[in-house]
């Protein structure tokens, strides 16, 4: 059997998901992290239940790509009971997609979740009067204390009933309904949906362009128009029946404070400033402990056992890369994103998008593109996830071409690693500065150039929370998962690929052809450019690669301090890793990630030859 | 009889036939005017007499070609009238509705077809004219802080993401923050939305009382 949860963004739908499943799942404050499809199992009396987290909405009739997504699913019956989660701070907007929901006419459950922050707020729902209207079982839950969470899959089993509650609909519209129904089989579901454009039989498209025009012309407003206000109508007046708000909610002084003209830019710059600069140095001195560590521990016995020389090969390759994976997981990804999470928990993301709003405009972006702009930083492949929840593809082409330019963690550690250590902090921070500057560029080029309409923002402010430390660790922990279960086996697989060919001498041979090209242009020897090249395979491994190749770690003793500065730029700027270039290619397509993966390969190209041609 | 209970006559019948396929009956069209089945009986009679309708047996009427024109012509002035007065100069349209009643007896064809193109393009008309009326007001002329209720949204592409969240026309909405591009937050339904500055362009407001 299986049970799908359905509800607003910012609902607290994720936490009973946790808390039922007893999988860890992130709970997010952003609305609409949740895209893909969170499931869980759970036992209920020896009965195997599957549990289904559907991405939150704010519609069953919307295109963007979740309302599709969750549309279909519940018109397929996928699932056999649907647990409908309403927050009570916001009875009334939650009530308009439920009363979408009762229109397909599936079981239902209502968890009214957040009562212990509608009483705090002075708010009283009645939920047996609720349930009454509504014709379905209403459980008033806090998921956040865990109370009444024990009764959601007993109700849901046994009690879920269809839900009798009726909108009414302006007469017009109940004549359209008649009309279509009078033409063609359909439901009341079906010919509502019909009117707003939803459906493909030919024979109704053609009955409603010739209905919708005439209502249109009525009443001077849409059809969806009028059907939205009909329902948000319903909604409050069964929001002020059942419920009885004691007082105002006090003006949040904090929020104005942060979102206001004069101090919010500011107060963002500071906080990503200081973020970035945090997870620079708290990584870096992590990781160094971290890597000494690991060599003292396993390297350097591994390299006093007697073996014989591929195999010593190959093993040295294995534990360099599970060196440089854990040495990047953990100090930095991990640090930004417990960072990010603060930031998305506490509700402040939102309104750092809001913030960015004017800034993004330039960029050919809007507010909420500055998400995935920050999260590139940590790691270029949930970024680029992240980028489907922008709803134009021009935006979307615009951001894959930025995100895949930000400095990620992988180059960090080479900014670190080498720049940072050899030539001090300032030269570091020229390279971010370098990057960020082409970034801005970039965009500024690219919202010219780029053809398509743009759309502006509409986001949900989620509201200010003091983040619980247990979801921070949660959501981070999650987040760094997927990178070590999806990218640690590819380094590792990398590593020993690359290990294989030192052994062969396959780069000897391949440095002879490049040496002339990679001298002349970039003024690097050809063991560095070669490790440039396998940076495509991950990032950080050209520095790895560019230590094993030069045949010491004290870089200074082989190059000179442009070569390294050269070296750092052009591996930071240079085409995306491998693991990007596959996520790109789902989320746009082939020819943008080719476009994407050419214009870096040339942009580090030419900038390291300009850089080169400066110094020399 | 008077013209006008002539036009409301023909105009009820025309609309009351476009909602059911049958021809309407007399009870219904009594509903419909809410006046007395034997005073609506006289007059149906008188209009049989001009030749605007049939009565068939069975109380049902049937309207003819010219009651029919005359009905729909009535009916257009009435949409138009009502438009005009709630659409464009914000009364209540419930108000309006009457008010239309009334005015849509006296209106010339000439005015109804100007009325009705200005309606259809307000700007286009008064750019000649300097005139003291302010054009519809967006979300972006109104500083921090006002109370607004929306008039009217005209998005392109659609605004069902507004519409969802609950703007939508007559809702009322607060002005909470709006930065130098204005980008603003406004406060709607209990809780804040974050729009762009295109966005805000497409929502028509006024000032709340």
């Amino acid at each position: 059997m299986r049970l799908g949860l359905i509800g607003n963004p910012n609902v607290g739908k994720s936490l009973i998901f946790h808390q039922l499943t007893g999988i860890g799942v992130e709970v997010s404050n952003y609305p609409g992290t949740t895209v893909d499809l969170k499931k869980g199992n759970l036992c209920f009396k020896h009965e195997k239940l599957e549990l289904v987290d559907l991405p939150g909405i704010y519609s069953l009739e919307g295109n963007s790509p979740e309302e599709v997504m969750v549309r279909t699913f519940i018109q397929e019956k996928e699932a056999e009971v649907l647990i409908a989660v309403l927050d009570a701070t916001h009875l009334e907007r939650n009530l308009y997609l439920l009363l979408q929901l009762t229109e397909f006419g599936k079981p239902l459950v209502v968890v009214l979740n957040m009562m212990d922050e509608a009483a705090k707020q002075g708010i009283e729902i009645d939920a047996g009067k609720l349930s009454a209207i509504l014709g379905v079982e209403v459980i008033p839950a806090a998921a956040i204390t865990g109370m009444n969470v024990a009764d959601i899959i007993p109700a849901a089993l046994f009690r879920a009933r269809s839900p009798s509650v009726l909108v009414p609909y302006d007469h017009h519209i109940e004549a359209a309904i008649r009309s279509i129904q009078q033409v063609h089989p359909a439901t009341r579901l079906q010919a509502l949906q019909a009117l707003q454009g939803i459906g493909t039989d030919p024979e109704v498209s053609a009955l409603v362009d010739a209905l919708a025009p005439e209502i249109e012309d009525m009443h001077r407003m849409s059809v969806a128009q009028i059907i939205a206000g009909n329902r948000h109508h319903r909604a409050e007046t069964i929001a002020r029946e059942v419920s009885y708000d004691k007082g105002d909610v006090k003006k949040n002084t904090l929020d104005s404070l942060l979102t206001s003209r004069r101090s919010g830019p500011i107060i963002l710059v500071a906080v990503l400033l200081s973020i970035l600069i945090a997870v620079f140095l708290i990584g870096s001195v992590l990781e160094e402990f971290l890597v000494s560590i690991f060599d003292m521990l396993f390297i350097s016995p591994f390299l006093a056992l007697p073996l014989n020389p591929l195999v010593r090969q190959l093993g040295l390759s294995f534990l360099l890369a599970l060196q440089a994976g854990l040495g990047i997981a953990f100090p930095f990804i991990f640090t930004f994103y417990l960072f990010i999470s603060i930031l998305e928990d506490s509700g402040y993301l939102t309104r750092a998008a809001f913030l960015a709003d004017r800034a993004m405009h330039r960029l050919g972006m809007h507010g909420q593109g500055l998400i995935p702009l920050i999260l590139g930083f940590g790691c270029n492949v949930p970024a680029i996830m992240g980028i489907r929840l922008l709803r134009t593809r021009r935006e979307r082409v615009i951001a894959s071409f930025l995100v895949s330019m930000v400095p990620c963690s992988a180059r960090t550690v080479i900014i670190a690693g080498i720049v940072a250590a050899f030539m001090g902090l300032p030269a570091a921070l020229s390279i971010y500065g370098i990057t960020l500057g082409l970034v801005i560029l970039t965009g500024l080029v690219l919202s010219r150039i780029t053809p398509g309409e743009q759309y502006g923002m509409i986001l949900e402010m989620a509201p200010l929370r003091l983040p619980s430390l247990k979801n921070i660790l949660t959501k981070a922990w999650f987040r760094i998962r997927e990178f070590l279960v999806i990218a640690m086996p590819l380094l590792i697989v990398a590593s020993l690929i690359l290990g294989f060919l030192q052994f062969a001498g396959f780069f000897t041979f391949f440095q002879q052809y490049i040496s002339p090209w990679s001298e002349a242009i970039l003024g690097l020897p050809g063991y560095a450019a070669t490790a440039l090249l396998f940076g495509i395979l991950r990032k950080e491994m050209a520095l790895e690669t560019l230590v094993i190749l030069a045949g010491t770690a004290d870089l200074p003793a082989v190059l000179t301090m442009g070569q390294i500065y050269i070296f750092a730029v052009v591996s930071v700027l240079f085409i995306p890793c491998i693991s990007t270039i596959g996520v790109l290619a789902k989320v746009v397509g082939a020819r943008i990630t080719l476009l994407v993966s050419f214009y870096t390969l040339i942009l580090g190209i030419l900038i390291g030859a300009l850089i080169n041609l400066i110094i020399v | 009889m008077k013209t006008s209970a002539r036009e409301d006559l023909l105009e009820a019948l025309c609309i009351l036939s476009r909602d059911s396929p049958d021809p309407p009956t007399i009870a219904a069209l009594s509903r419909h005017l809410s006046k007395p089945e034997d005073e609506i009986r006289d007059h149906l009679r008188a209009l049989q007499n001009q030749g605007d309708l049939h009565i068939l047996p069975g109380d049902r009427i049937e309207i003819s070609a010219v009651g029919s024109l005359i009905g729909n012509q009535v009916m257009k002035k009435h949409r138009v009238l009502e438009c005009f007065l709630s659409d464009i100069l914000g009364m209540d349209r419930g108000t309006a509705s009457e008010e239309a009643c009334i005015l849509e007896h006296d209106l010339s064809d000439e005015a109804l077809e100007r009325l009705d193109q200005y309606i259809a393009r307000p700007r286009k008309r008064w750019r000649g004219g300097n005139t003291s009326r302010p054009h519809p007001q967006t979300l972006l002329d109104f500083p921090e802080g006002s109370e607004l209720k929306v008039v009217s949204m005209k998005c392109p592409g659609g605004c069902q993401r507004l519409l969802d969240m609950g703007i939508l026309p007559g809702e009322r909405i607060r002005l909470v923050h709006t930065l130098d591009n204005k980008a603003m937050v406004i406060h709607v339904k209990g809780y804040d939305v974050a729009i762009s500055p295109e966005i805000a362009s497409c929502i028509y407001v006024e000032h709340a009382e």
